[in-house]
Formats: structure tokens, C-alpha cells, sequence
């Protein structure tokens, strides 16, 4: 390159100092984008299911006109059709991540408008990064996303419109009603970006009052439209204000992911999956343990496993209300579905759906059309059904679980959850799960997740007295003695304790090598040698 | 431009042509050619064949929904007995608002005959035609009022009170809980369908019970230690002063298995009156009786007799089944505000193993409508629960068959010249109740019920997760000031009731 070609390129540089910035802004946008998208998909799955999980879009021009009823249609509908493609990890990552870089980008043409470079591009970074951090929590929708990108880019659109020469009145700030209309809260970013944007504009053409005038006009407007509307709406001013609501940006939160993908592996089936991930939490609490051993008990296994995890909570003294936290009323369905009790499994997925916009998402759905398929309620079923026929990713389910059109396994799954619920009509008040449980036992003897749950139960309150009585009446007066080694070594404990005469020990302990093994911990108690044996919980941990 | 003079005749025809493509292909076969006869009344949702509707109704959108195929496009003609004819063509019959209510005022008292075609998968049906018959008798009504639920059992999401307007598909807000972060708002009962004067609840933390009088609202207090407990069941007494209220201590109980979901049941509950006009409850000790519970008051139209239901207070849950209303009466003086001192009993349910509840006197005098059940009286969770009516001329009941159903068919009010009755029923999905609407000819039998119409029925009705209840007509349109009613219910300033 000749020394004067590089000269000019140099001149040419100083005349255009913007083009680098808006190129390392492009380019910094394009990098987070990516980085993103890589984020979501890789370290954040669970949070995208969650939220396609815990909506429902359908497609009926009936269900879009509601999308009027509220402020934000359009930053509502478009959120919640794109969230029904999160099913789709990858698909969902795409979305949230040029959502939020769209978000950003708006800013930055916005800010470099109005800022010198470097001072607009650090406001560009700590808007990423609080973009970002508002992607965090569970409870964010894409609506929000759309709704600040919605709002910025007609508070960008003053940049767009050429009144030409001798105007007399700026009308633009008239957009904040629709910013107000389209976006929701998204009209408070419209009414500031375009008051800078007026400001600036006008003090260079040193008109600096028509400035002010059209930037009080927008404020105005963003805080006296959905005063006048909020009555429309029905919704008190500050919710109408900030409708569809504002986020609380926040560190990304992989315990709640660990939490959700163990919930995601049992909603899957997959059981192993769900156990695996239980065992390998940190700090596990209830919340892991519930599902540890709810998949231990779909394969057959609970009582194998019910000293094998470190925190003893079944979900069988837990009862839900309606100030109960989602993640409990989502436990308490999976658990009552499993067990056979439709009755509960009901009442708790029409709880879950009071929770969801606009009562109703697709998980709960689902499960309530499967639930009514168990119970024999087709015309229920059917209702539900219908509805899922009307979305993206769960036409095919409803049109395989249909009556009459459904596959030999749906229908074998059907019949096998039918076979062991209940069938014995009474009135229950509470949710004390012990009666639940003896109740589908009543119904169905041969149910053994809900006979494991009942004496894994009494097993880990140390209620001795009660689980002998349970054994006896399910286990040993049905005919089916239940060979597990926990309730082998828990019925030594019982003989023991009630010097129980020698055909009580070889009519109950099938595993005589296991009384040699009593025999030495009769020595050492509490040694924790012991420490998987039913003995030394028996003897060591507190009840829960 | 330039390039477009260029262009030849033939060229320009076949563009055109082309740019008018797209039309001429949706045209094609919109229309019925090829018909095929079905000899079968045509499947319809909602089943609006041989209803009788009201002058002035909104039109009878419809859907048709064969068990096989798929509905591509239906073509339907109304005829009138004048020979006028209505016609819709689409997805669904959807009429012409203004053009329906011509033809039914031009038909009334006569019959409209339908004729459905309907393209299904790629072949024109055409079924049999049906009839719908319109009334003589007017509605006189604007709408209905009702508050809509999206059940939850034990919570409730959005839910409100609202109003619809019998002649097209508008429904207007009375009073939501979006406006009050999750109150529950229920029971709006006007007095004989008159939207000056009503009274409704709001419960939960800012509870209160509304009564709208005179242009003036009253907000009393949600509880009153004298009747131990809140004001819950409403009805007007027809002079306006007064209004009966039953109190409850209300529990509900689920079903583990079968038909019923859910048993809503009171330990115990009275009857009440309370006067507007010096703010006291009369209370009776007929009404508040310790081993029977009161329940379900209304009065009859000439203010003379307040009509009650009463049972035997069972254990509960154990003894759920045989809690059994029977329907009585009790005198009352509107001069004194005084109680007659003797209870008739007009149908003795529990006789016949059943239990009544929801007894509405038609306001002409001649009728009680009431619902049957086998026990109980929240006979919405019971599917067998029926319409029956007692003539008050012969004192002779019989069930509504006419208008019954196999599911549950429940809450219901009476238009103001008695000769139309809405009631909420769970015949379309089992689950959710729903607004039916029957006329009564001159010799007391109801007409065929039909749905209340929507603009797109099959749609709203499929995807709705809602209930109504509590529906009753309203002679115009409810003015109320939501705002100025939330910020009465969240002050918190409430009226004390005296007691008598």
C-alpha cells in the first residue's frame, strides 16, 4: 500500500470516526446474540421448557381477539406465540437471545443518537447486562422482551418521520397512546426515548421550546393513557401502568435449573434421568428428594431406595392451598396422578391453571385431558383435548389420545393408571395423604406404588405400631408378603421390640440372612457401618 | 407505466387473470354444486334445531360438526314464513346481526325454516331442514347478568360480574377482580330483573355486601355477629324494602371417585330479612331453627309469603346423603316486617328421597321453578340434578323434562313476564356450566332450551375453562361505577346492620 493511499484512508477514518464504533457495536451485538444463544440452549433448557410449559397459545381467531382485552396486545401475542416454539431447546434459545439482543440494539441506536461514543456504548453494555439479567428468572416471559423493544423502537420512529420544512406541530408523541396500546409498559420507553430525541433534535435547530413541548407531550401521554384506560381494562392504574408487568433481573439461577430438569425428567419418563440429577445436587432439599423417590417408586424400587438419598421427604405430609408455591401444587399432581388418586390430581391441576395466564398452560392441560381419559369422563377428556388440538406442539398428542382413535400403548397406559385408581365413592375434607392412600389401597390392593408410599411412610415417621398393622392388612392378609429388604429389617425391629415368638420371625423375615446381621447391630448400635440399614435409621435420624 | 402500455391485450387479460388467481380459487367451491342428500337433521353445535327464540335475540350462529370429516365450508339459508331469507357462508353460519333481528320480527310467532349444506372434506352435504320457531311472546329484556368463574376449586383466578346483551354478542363488565387484586365477587341479584336496585358480595379480605337502592350504594359489613356468620343466598322482596338472605357456614368435601367431583355442604345455615330502610336484619326463630337449616330464600311476587328450603342438619361428611330440602313457606308482613307463626311445607322432596333447592317464584304468580337433586342443594356438582316446576294453582310438581338433561342442570331465574327462564347447565362438556334459555308456552310447558348464543359458538365454548353462574335477566343495561365501587371495597368503610 503506497503512502498516500494510507494517508487517505487515515483522512478517511478521522471524517468517519462512527463507522468503527457502529461496526464494534454490530459486531458486539452479533457476539452476544451468539453467546447467548449458546447460554440458553446449553445451561438454561429447563428455564425455556418452563416457561412453554406454564402458557398455552391457540390458534383461534377467538383466543387472539381476547389478546385485546389488555393493554400490550402485541407485545403479549407475538411473546406468547414465540414461547410455544421454547419446546424446541434450540429453537427457544434462538428466540430468547435476539429477543433480548434486539432489545439491546434498539437502546444503542437510541443511545449513540443522543451520546458521544464511548459513553454510549458503556450504556449499551450495562443495558445488555441488564437485559441479560431480566432473562434470568423462571418467571420472565418473552413479552416483556417485546414489549421493551416494541416500546424503543417507536420511541426511535420520531428519527423516521419528516414533517419537511415549516411544520407547526410535532405530532409525534401521539405514538405513545399506541406504544401504550401495542407494548403495554413499553409506552414509558417510548415517551423517554422520544422526549431525548425531541429535545436534542430541536436544540439543534435552536428551536429548543418545541423540544420541551413534545417531550412533556410524551410523558403526559405515557402516564395519562392507561389512566384513562385502566377503567377500560379493569385493572387498577399501577397494574395498568406497567402492564404486562415489569422483571427483577437476577444472576442466572442453575439451582432452580437443576430443580426444573429434575421435574422435566419425570414429566419425560425418564426415571433414571430424574434419579441421577436428584443424586447429584448440591444441596438437595424436599423438593429433589420428592422426586428421587417418586421415580424410585415408578420402578418399583422406593423401598430400595428410601435411605439411599440424604433428605427424607416423600410429599406425603405435604398438602397444598392456594397459598401453596407453584412447584409444591406441581409435586402434589405428579404425586396424586402416579398414585391413582384422579380426584387430587385434578383439584391440583385446576389449581396450577388458576395460576397461569389467563388460567390455563399446556402441562396442565395435558394432564387434566389425561386425567379425565383415566377416570372414564370422555366428555371432560374431549374439552381438553380440543383444546390442545389447537396448538403448535400438542396437536399430535391430542389427536393420538383421542377416543377411539388412540394407539394400542396410549391405550394400555390409560388402562393400566385406570386399573389402580379408586373406585369406592366417599367424601373427602382434607388431603391427609395417609387416607388417600388407604383408600386407593381399599380400591385396589395390588397398587404397589401407593402401598410403597403408605409404608415408606410410616417407616420414616418410625411408627412402628402402624406399619405392622399396614403390612399386615396389604401385604399379609392379601397374600402378597412384600420380600423388600427395608421392611425386612423394619419388621425385625417390630418382632424384636414385641418378643414376638420364633413362627412370627419365619412367617414374616424371608431373608434369614438377615437376622445374623441384626444380631451384630444389636452390638453396635448406631455404628455407622450400619448406615443403610433400616436399623440405624431407626436409631440415629430424627423423624421428618 | 411505460412498460405496462407495452404490454399486449392478451397479455394484460392474463396478467389480470393471474392477479385475480388467488380469488377465483377461493370462490371455487364455496358455493354447494354436486350436493349430496343426507337424510339426517343436520350435527349442529350448538343443537339449535327445533328451539323457540325470542323476537330480537341474537342471531343463532352455529357450527356444523359431523362425527367424520372435516368442515370446510357450510352454507346455510334461513327462511322465513314471509318468504324472506337470510343467508351465511363461511366456516360457520355466523348471521347478519341486523338482518336476523328483521326476520325474526317479521316471523314472530311463526317458524323459520334452515337449510344446511356443508363441505365436507371436498363434498357438499345437504341435510335435512329444521325449524326454528319464534315466539309470540316478547322477552322484554335487555340481557343477562351472571358472574363468570374459571374454577379452581378452592381459588379462583380472573372472574368478575358481568352483562350481555340478549341481542347481539356484547358483554360489558359489571365488576372484575383484576380490578382488586383476586377479590371474589358473587350473587348479583336484582330485584325482578330491575338494574336499579340489586345487591351483590365481595369476599375475601375487603368483603362486603353491596346494596344498590335508589341511585345509592350501601356497603354493609361482610359479617354480622347476630346471624353468626355473612349474608350469602339474596332475593328481593318485590316492594323493594326488603331482602331475604339465608347464612351458611359453608364447607365442601371431594368425591374420590364417580360422577360427582365436588360436595359443597353447611354445617349449619339460617334465613334472614334484611330492611333497607332501617338498616336491621328481622330475623325469626322459625327461620333460625337449631336442628334444621334453612337455606335458598325468594319471595313470592305479591310479597306475601317468603319461600324457603329446610333440612334436617346431618353429621358431615358421613351423613352428606341424607340432607334433604324440602320446599316451604312462611307468611310475612311487609307493613310490620313480621313472620307468619307457621311453616307450610309445599313439596316435601325428602319424601321422595330428593332435595329441593333453588326455588324461583315466576312473577306472574302461577309457578315455582326449583331444582331437584338427591341430596344437598349445591345441585351444580350433581349430575342428576333437574328443573321441576310446581304449579301454585293445582300444588302439583313435575319435573322440566323438556328441558332437562343428563348432567346437571341447576341455578335459574324467571324474565319479567315469566315467559322466559334461563338456567345454567353442564350438558355440553360435563364441567363447566353454561347459560341455556327456554321460553314457557301458554300451557306451562317449556319450549326446547338453546345455548346462549356467541358469535362463534363452537369456539367459545370448546376453548372456554369458564363458568356462569347465578344468571338472571336484566330489564336494561347496569350502570355502575367500578371504580368508585373499588375504592369503596378497598376503604374498607362499612355500614353495621342492626338486628331486630
Amino acid at each position: 500500500m503506497s503512502r498516500n493511499t494510507r494517508k487517505a484512508g487515515a483522512i478517511q477514518k478521522i471524517h468517519n470516526p462512527g463507522l468503527s464504533c457502529k461496526a464494534l457495536t454490530a459486531c458486539g451485538l452479533a457476539l452476544l446474540c451468539i453467546l447467548l444463544a449458546i447460554f440458553y440452549g446449553t445451561a438454561y433448557p429447563s428455564h425455556l421448557l418452563w416457561q412453554e410449559q406454564n402458557q398455552i397459545f391457540l390458534n383461534a381467531p377467538h383466543w387472539l381477539s381476547a389478546y385485546f382485552d389488555n393493554p400490550a396486545w402485541l407485545g403479549c401475542m407475538t411473546g406468547d406465540w414465540l414461547t410455544q416454539f421454547y419446546v424446541n431447546t434450540a429453537w427457544g434459545a434462538g428466540i430468547l437471545s435476539l429477543a433480548v439482543t434486539c432489545c439491546t440494539a434498539c437502546f444503542a441506536l437510541i443511545l449513540f443518537r443522543l451520546l458521544p461514543r464511548v459513553p454510549a456504548l458503556i450504556g449499551t453494555v450495562l443495558f445488555a447486562i441488564l437485559m441479560v439479567g431480566c432473562s434470568m428468572p423462571a418467571t420472565t416471559t418473552l413479552a416483556f422482551f417485546i414489549c421493551v423493544a416494541g416500546g424503543l423502537v417507536l420511541g426511535l420512529s420520531r428519527l423516521w418521520i419528516n414533517y419537511g420544512k415549516g411544520h407547526v406541530i410535532d405530532l409525534s408523541p401521539l405514538s405513545v397512546i399506541l406504544a401504550y396500546w401495542m407494548f403495554g409498559f413499553g409506552a414509558l420507553l417510548t415517551a423517554v426515548a422520544m422526549s431525548l430525541l425531541l429535545i436534542k433534535r430541536y436544540r439543534g435547530k435552536g428551536q429548543r421550546r418545541y423540544g420541551w413541548i413534545g417531550a412533556g407531550a410524551a410523558v403526559t401521554l405515557a402516564f395519562a393513557t392507561p389512566a384513562v384506560l385502566c377503567a377500560h381494562y379493569a385493572l387498577p392504574y399501577s397494574k395498568a401502568l406497567l402492564y404486562p408487568g415489569l422483571v427483577r433481573p437476577s444472576m442466572p439461577e442453575t439451582k432452580y435449573e437443576e430443580r426444573l430438569a429434575i421435574a422435566d425428567a419425570l414429566w419425560l419418563r425418564d426415571y433414571d434421568d430424574v434419579k441421577r440429577r436428584a443424586l447429584a445436587v448440591d444441596e438437595p432439599d424436599d423438593y429433589t428428594a420428592f422426586h428421587y423417590y417418586l421415580a424410585s417408586a415408578l420402578q418399583d424400587s422406593l423401598p430400595d431406595n428410601l435411605l439411599k438419598f440424604p433428605v427424607k421427604s416423600l410429599g406425603t405430609l405435604t398438602t397444598i392451598s392456594d397459598k401453596s408455591p407453584l412447584s409444591i401444587i406441581n409435586m402434589m399432581n405428579d404425586l396424586y396422578y402416579e398414585l391413582g388418586d384422579m380426584t387430587y390430581a385434578e383439584r391440583a391441576a385446576m389449581m396450577r391453571n388458576v395460576f397461569s395466564p389467563r388460567n390455563r398452560n399446556v402441562r396442565m392441560i395435558r394432564r387434566l385431558a389425561e386425567i379425565n381419559l383415566v377416570s372414564g369422563d370422555t366428555l371432560a377428556a374431549r374439552k381438553y383435548l380440543n383444546i390442545l388440538s389447537k396448538t403448535h406442539a400438542y396437536a399430535d398428542w391430542s389427536a393420538d389420545h383421542t377416543p377411539g382413535r388412540m394407539n394400542p400403548q396410549t391405550e394400555a397406559d390409560i388402562e393400566r393408571r385406570r386399573a389402580r385408581s379408586n373406585t369406592k365413592d366417599n367424601i373427602r375434607i382434607g388431603d391427609n395423604c395417609r387416607n388417600i392412600l388407604l383408600e386407593l389401597l381399599e380400591s385396589n390392593p395390588d397398587n404397589t406404588v401407593a402401598l410403597d408410599y403408605l409404608l415408606c411412610t410410616d417407616l420414616l415417621l418410625k411408627d412402628m405400631d402402624t406399619f405392622k398393622m399396614d403390612y399386615d392388612a396389604y401385604c399379609m392378609t392379601k397374600g402378597h408378603p412384600r420380600h423388600k429388604r427395608l421392611y425386612q429389617e423394619a419388621l425385625m425391629i417390630y418382632l424384636a421390640g414385641t418378643d414376638a415368638p420364633e413362627e412370627d420371625w419365619q412367617r414374616y423375615i424371608s431373608l434369614p440372612e438377615l437376622i445374623s446381621q441384626f444380631n451384630i447391630y444389636g452390638n453396635r448400635r448406631g455404628d455407622p457401618s450400619f448406615s443403610d440399614t433400616y436399623w440405624y435409621y431407626f436409631d440415629t435420624q430424627h423423624q421428618p | 407505466m411505460i412498460k405496462s402500455s407495452r404490454l399486449g391485450k392478451t397479455e394484460m387479460s392474463y396478467r389480470i387473470l393471474l392477479l385475480m388467481l388467488p380469488f377465483l380459487l377461493w370462490g371455487c367451491g364455496s358455493r354447494p354444486d354436486n350436493v349430496q342428500k343426507a337424510a339426517t337433521p343436520p350435527p349442529i353445535f350448538p343443537d339449535y334445531v327445533g328451539v323457540t327464540v325470542p323476537v330480537g335475540i341474537a342471531p343463532l350462529n352455529f357450527a356444523v360438526v359431523p362425527e367424520k370429516g372435516n368442515v370446510q365450508r357450510v352454507d346455510v339459508a334461513v327462511r322465513g314464513a314471509d318468504g324472506r331469507e337470510l343467508h351465511a357462508n363461511g366456516k360457520y353460519a355466523d348471521f347478519d346481526t341486523e338482518k336476523w333481528h328483521k326476520l325474526t320480527q317479521a316471523n314472530r310467532g311463526k317458524d323459520l325454516t334452515v337449510t344446511v349444506c356443508a363441505r365436507i372434506d371436498g363434498n357438499w352435504v345437504q341435510y335435512n331442514d329444521f325449524k326454528i320457531h319464534v315466539s309470540p311472546n316478547p322477552l322484554d329484556q335487555w340481557g343477562l347478568t351472571y358472574r363468570r368463574i374459571a374454577p379452581g376449586y378452592e381459588v379462583y383466578s380472573k372472574m368478575g360480574i358481568y352483562q350481555r346483551d340478549l341481542g347481539n354478542f356484547d358483554e360489558f363488565p359489571i365488576i372484575e377482580n383484576t380490578m382488586t387484586d383476586g377479590q371474589c365477587y358473587n350473587c348479583h341479584t336484582p330485584n325482578r330483573t330491575n338494574p336499579k336496585e340489586y345487591v351483590f358480595h365481595v369476599r375475601g379480605e375487603h368483603g362486603a355486601t353491596l346494596i344498590y337502592k335508589d341511585g345509592k350504594c350501601t356497603w354493609l359489613n361482610a359479617k354480622n355477629d347476630d346471624i353468626g356468620g355473612s349474608m350469602v343466598y339474596p332475593y328481593w322482596h318485590p316492594k323493594g324494602r326488603y331482602c331475604a338472605f339465608s347464612t351458611n357456614q359453608t364447607r365442601q368435601g371431594f368425591h374420590i371417585s364417580g360422577p360427582k367431583r365436588l360436595e359443597v355442604f353447611d354445617m349449619s345455615s339460617d334465613v334472614f330479612v334484611y330492611d333497607t330502610k332501617e338498616n336491621r336484619l328481622l330475623l325469626d326463630t322459625l327461620l333460625r331453627t337449631k336442628e334444621w337449616s334453612e337455606n335458598t330464600p325468594s319471595f313470592s311476587p305479591d310479597g306475601k309469603w317468603l319461600y324457603f328450603t329446610t333440612a334436617r342438619q346431618q353429621n358431615y361428611p358421613l351423613g352428606h346423603k341424607d340432607q334433604k330440602y324440602n320446599l316451604c313457606r312462611i307468611a310475612f308482613d311487609e307493613t310490620t316486617g313480621r313472620f307468619g307463626d307457621r311453616v307450610d311445607t309445599l313439596f316435601n322432596a325428602s319424601a321422595i328421597g330428593k332435595s329441593v333447592t333453588w326455588p324461583r317464584p315466576s312473577y306472574d304468580g302461577k309457578y315455582i321453578l326449583f331444582t331437584l337433586c338427591d341430596y344437598g342443594y349445591f345441585s351444580i356438582w350433581h349430575k342428576e340434578s333437574d328443573q321441576w316446576l310446581l304449579s301454585l294453582a293445582t300444588g302439583k310438581a313435575r319435573p322440566a323434562d323438556e328441558i332437562n338433561s343428563t348432567d346437571a342442570d341447576s341455578f335459574h331465574n324467571w324474565s319479567d313476564n315469566s315467559r322466559w327462564i334461563v338456567f345454567t347447565s353442564r350438558r355440553h362438556d360435563g364441567l363447566y356450566s353454561h347459560l341455556y334459555l327456554a321460553g314457557m308456552d301458554d300451557n306451562g310447558r317449556f319450549t326446547k332450551p338453546f345455548l346462549l348464543p356467541q358469535k362463534n359458538p363452537l369456539e367459545y365454548y370448546r376453548q372456554s375453562l369458564f363458568s356462569f353462574n347465578t344468571p338472571d335477566f336484566t330489564k336494561s343495561k347496569v350502570e355502575f361505577d367500578s371504580r368508585e365501587a373499588v375504592n369503596a371495597i378497598l376503604s374498607d368503610e362499612r355500614v353495621p346492620v342492626g338486628t331486630k
